[in-house]
């Protein structure tokens, strides 16, 4: 029986490369016999999903089983005797081994036949663990979920992990039912209206959609009016349009990151509505992008970039139709008792930012760093960067990071701040279509006087005013108050002596006030004999 | 043939992707069952009459905005320590309020073309548009006429080559013979008729593409009306059925 799934929204499209992704298992889209795929539809036969439950629940174990975060679990163990050595009990080590062996990864050693129960004394344990860390570090997730899923109590371990790993992102339990369901299900007679899928509209509608198929965009009951109707029962699906939405996680980039002390799910997705093949490319080149990433949290990243790449090379001009991504962040306040929440952010990236972007790629000049507020650690180059693609990127953010960077015991930050203002003044003479050439003199001289009343403060023995003056002349920056900026300035030049820096520009132009004032702190704020170190680039090319 | 040509201005506006939940996403342009809802409800129509109907449009940008959005169909019995009190009817029920994602374009400026096939049918749609408010999208899209740029036109054959001014849902024929890029729909037309609001709408469906303006037309007959403007009519009839 020949079944046709269209693209729609983009949850639904993720459902579509997530089914093609499992069950071309790691070949070509061309080793699935019966399907075809057109511009904005697929078409498959029953064949399909022969042995589909199997890769299913392999991809589910690849995507979520993490290596690192099971090796601390015996790295915690190990350092936990080590600390004990002279005192640990006999019980204490087997207490040890029941923990390492608990769920979500029930038995996996016993079951890997990695061997941590046989041992003389404490060190022959602590070896054990050290040699089960190595082992399972060496080993291709592959080659676990193999040995795993090739006995009963390996395959009932391995759905116990996945059940606890997708709770809140899917409802894999269910996914045996509706693959038999499609087997055994042949659609001869014809259905009334109110018995069809709401989703395909073609197939008979069985499953309720609500959280047990949609977790991450959080449907239920409650808030079924905000799809159509007021009937919750009415919102149901077919077994197909079931598999599709619960697939969804297999195209997914995901992420854990740590949020105030928890970690949080993050889930990335680059949605394209022009075709299934183009669609498909691009998460597969996504995706083998990620596998070149140790550092998972720069994901975002590379999310950005791929997607840059992707519109520059299209020079598509049109908005809705650009490759546009998907953020989805675990969000524990909206979750229920029994479900999680998330946020969705979307972000359309717009050709004339993709183009600005692609340009500060290419240079590397894209700062780096991060800044810590209540124990909450936050990247530099995800902000600088989400910022800029929503437009939103201005002297604001500038004087945010300069606040940080003047409370370093509050805001432990470590980020260069000559990057982070060339980069701002960048992306603002973009906007204004205007290229570098004139505020690149302008940051330098205010970087240059600013050097200049920082040494002769220095010189003076007067460090301490360094701060209070920087403080200052902040709070004029941050309501743009040229006046007074100008005022404190040529106060505190003249007293020193230092020549005066501020020029006609400066004065009638609100954005290069703005450059002059942040880089002239800049210069300020630098480290001792700043001067030759901290060089702002001067090879910018014109529009850069 | 006549049509009526409809030239509208919406500024933040939302053509929703069925389905599209926590973040709502927006078609480029809006489909033809909503031009057929809007053009039904300015007439006052119970049942559907046939229509071809033209789709094209220019925006500025599309925004992704927040909104929040209100619940209150919960007992306040189920919930007795939710703050929010709301009598809806004769029934206490309490609140809750959530936030969803929403696309919306920018500046949208649409033009349109809808030809009944009872020709009276248009010049009472022209009345229509005049006399009343044109709502396309949302609830809350409400669209400005603009007077001038809406008339009855008379629609023509044309060999010559166009230069696309608008982007535009074009018939997939016509994209293949020019091998035009641009990105496949099938839009919904019209949903097969209901006996009551709780029973599902089923959806006729035509396939189109979308072709952003700037694109050329050299090699196929088009039709035109009668100032100039290309047409581009999607119907059931001629559009390619599921």
């Amino acid at each position: 029986m020949k079944h046709k799934i269209y693209l729609r929204d983009w949850y639904f499209n993720a459902g579509i490369i997530g089914f093609l992704t499992i069950a071309a298992d790691g070949r070509g889209l061309d080793s699935i016999s019966s399907l075809s795929i057109n511009e904005n539809f697929i078409e498959f036969e029953n064949d399909i999903f022969e042995g589909f439950e199997e890769k299913f629940i392999k991809y589910a174990f690849i995507k979520f089983f993490n290596v690192q975060a099971y090796v601390q679990r015996l790295q915690k163990a190990q350092k936990e005797v080590t600390d004990k050595k002279t005192k640990i009990k006999p019980e204490q080590m087997l207490k040890k081994i029941e923990e390492i062996e608990k769920s979500p990864y029930k038995d996996f050693l016993k079951l890997l036949n990695i061997p941590i129960s046989e041992y003389k004394s404490v060190e022959d344990f602590i070896n054990n663990l050290e040699n089960a860390k190595n082992t399972i570090k060496a080993l291709p997730k592959e080659q676990i979920f193999k040995i795993l899923s090739s006995s009963p109590e390996g395959r009932a371990s391995l759905q116990n992990f996945i059940s606890w790993r997708f709770k809140g992102i899917c409802s894999s339990d269910n996914i045996s039912e509706y693959i038999n369901k499609m087997k055994s299900t042949n659609q001869s007679k014809k259905l009334k209206n109110n018995d069809l899928c709401l989703s395909c509209q073609e197939r008979k509608a069985e499953y309720e959609f609500n959280n047990a198929i949609s977790n991450i965009i959080g449907f239920n009951k409650d808030n079924s009016n905000w799809i159509w109707g007021f009937k919750p029962s009415k919102l149901k699906i077919c077994p197909l349009c079931a598999i599709i939405y619960n697939c969804a996680f297999a195209s997914f980039a995901y992420v854990l990151k740590s949020v105030d002390g928890e970690y949080l799910n993050y889930f990335y997705f680059p949605n394209e509505n022009t075709k299934v093949s183009s669609l498909f490319e691009a998460v597969m080149a996504f995706n083998l992008m990620l596998d070149n990433i140790e550092d998972n949290s720069n994901l975002l990243y590379a999310m950005i970039r791929q997607t840059i790449r992707h519109i520059a090379a299209k020079q598509s001009n049109n908005i809705a139709e650009n490759i546009n991504f998907i953020e989805i962040a675990d969000n524990p306040i909206l979750a229920g008792q029994s479900s999680k929440g998330y946020n969705i952010y979307n972000y359309n990236i717009s050709y004339d930012i993709a183009r600005f972007l692609d340009m500060q790629f290419s240079a590397d000049s894209i700062p780096r760093g991060s800044y810590v507020i209540k124990n909450t650690y936050y990247s530099i180059e995800e902000e600088l960067l989400k910022l800029t693609i929503e437009q939103q990127l201005g002297y604001s953010a500038l004087y945010r990071y300069y606040v940080y960077a003047l409370f370093p015991e509050r805001y432990n930050p470590r980020f260069n701040l000559n990057k982070v203002t060339a980069f701002v003044v960048k992306y603002i003479q973009w906007i204004r279509g205007e290229n570098m050439e004139k505020s690149q003199k302008i940051v330098n001289k205010g970087f240059i006087s600013g050097i200049n009343l920082r040494n002769e403060l220095l010189k003076k023995n007067k460090e301490n005013q360094i701060n209070g003056l920087v403080y200052g002349f902040l709070n004029d920056l941050k309501i743009a108050d040229r006046e007074k900026f100008l005022d404190k300035y040529i106060r505190i030049i003249m007293s020193h002596n230092l020549p005066n820096y501020f020029g006609k520009d400066e004065m009638l132009d609100d954005d290069y006030f703005l450059q002059f004032g942040y880089s002239f702190i800049n210069g300020l704020m630098s480290k001792e004999n700043a001067y030759e170190a901290a060089v702002i680039d001067n090879s910018i090319e014109e529009g850069n | 043939m006549r049509a009526v040509r409809i030239k509208l201005y919406q500024n933040m506006v939302n053509y929703r992707r069925e389905l599209s939940f926590g973040y709502v996403q927006t078609y480029p342009l809006p489909t033809p069952s909503m031009i057929k809802g809007m053009a039904h409800g300015l007439l006052n129509l119970d049942k559907y009459h046939n229509l071809k109907i033209s789709i094209q449009g220019n925006y500025s940008s599309v925004v992704t905005n927040m909104q929040k959005v209100y619940k209150f169909d919960r007992d306040r019995a189920s919930r007795p320590n939710n703050p929010y009190d709301v009598i809806v009817g004769n029934a206490n029920k309490t609140a809750m309020h959530g936030v969803m994602f929403v696309d919306e374009i920018v500046d949208m400026e649409l033009m349109l073309h809808i030809s009944f096939d009872e020709d009276n049918l248009n010049e009472q749609l022209l009345e229509a548009v005049r006399r009343k408010t044109v709502v396309l999208g949302r609830n809350e899209d409400i669209a400005q006429v603009d007077f001038e740029g809406t008339n009855l036109v008379d629609i023509l054959s044309s060999n010559n080559e166009y230069r696309l001014p608008y982007s535009i849902y074009l018939n997939p024929e016509i994209c293949r013979n020019e091998q035009l890029e641009g990105t496949h729909y099938r839009l919904p037309f019209y949903y097969e008729p209901v006996s009551s609001f709780n029973d599902k709408r089923i959806f006729r469906y035509v396939d189109a593409v979308y072709i952003a303006k700037g694109n050329k037309i050299q090699y196929s007959d088009v039709i035109i009306d009668s100032d100039g403007n290309l047409v581009s009519f999607l119907s059931i009839k001629n559009g390619c059925l599921r």
